[in-house]
């Protein structure tokens, strides 16, 4: 699978509600160790919504912080949907299913 | 939900933090941009896809000539690529050494397959040229 084809495709909740489209995805490096005896990358969560000035700037993911009035502007964080609610996928739309995220939070 | 629920590790954004971004080799060579990610699914249903693989559209050399000659550059990879069944450039993930403003690789990009276009170049155009062959002398 390629990230590329995760991006812009429509998630839709398996109630029939858009959520809105892909515009990032979020890797954590707790992984499997590698040869280099690094964790490796696992993606844990897409981000959907439209992509915001504030991510594409990086204050909503956090990873930009100042000055701080553009941080208070524009650092809404985006919404994040955990890899486990995605309960099918094609190329045209991701189907989650919610009640899987409040069983895991 | 917030990317803080995520569990402990670095949190990297793949859009953000990975494309785009410049791959710099071991000796500081630029090496091409990230394009794309790959992943591999897991065999468990409850298992997380795991990052294997970066990959980059052109070599080093069109990036760095830009204009005609560079956009001419880039056709020649596009070409080699069809080739090759279509595949992009590929950075394994094992090659990665950090993370940061760019992507910094512990191997020497011109082994790497990112750099096809230029050993084309090289070995198709340049080697070609009466005297190449000596040209540190």
């Amino acid at each position: 699978m390629l990230l590329s084809e995760l991006l812009g495709v429509q998630v839709v909740t398996t109630d029939g509600d858009e959520l809105g489209r892909v515009h990032d995805a979020v890797l954590v490096q707790d992984g499997p160790m590698g040869a280099q005896g690094r964790a490796g990358l696992r993606l844990h969560a897409i981000a959907v919504g439209s992509r915001s000035l504030g991510s594409q700037l990086g204050y909503a993911q956090g990873t930009v912080q100042g000055p701080w009035l553009l941080r208070r502007l524009l650092g809404r964080a985006p919404r994040l949907l955990p890899w486990r609610a995605i309960v099918a996928r094609d190329g045209q739309r991701i189907l989650v299913d919610l009640s899987r995220i409040s069983e895991q939070e | 939900m917030s990317d803080q629920h995520l569990g402990a590790g670095r949190h990297v954004w793949a859009v953000l933090e990975l494309l785009d971004r410049q791959l710099v080799d071991e000796t500081g060579r630029l090496v091409g941009k990230v394009d794309d990610v790959e992943f591999e699914l897991p065999d468990d249903p409850d298992g997380l896809p795991r990052v294997t693989a970066l990959l980059a559209g052109l070599g080093a050399l069109a990036n760095h000539i830009g204009g005609d000659a560079g956009a001419a550059l880039a056709a020649a990879e596009r070409r080699l690529a069809a080739r090759r069944d279509q595949h992009p450039s590929r950075v394994d993930i094992e090659a990665v050494r950090d993370i940061a403003s760019a992507i910094e690789l512990g191997t020497d990009g011109l082994d790497l397959d990112t750099n096809r276009g230029e050993r084309w170049v090289r070995d198709v155009i340049i080697d070609k040229i009466p005297g190449a062959r000596h040209a540190a002398e």
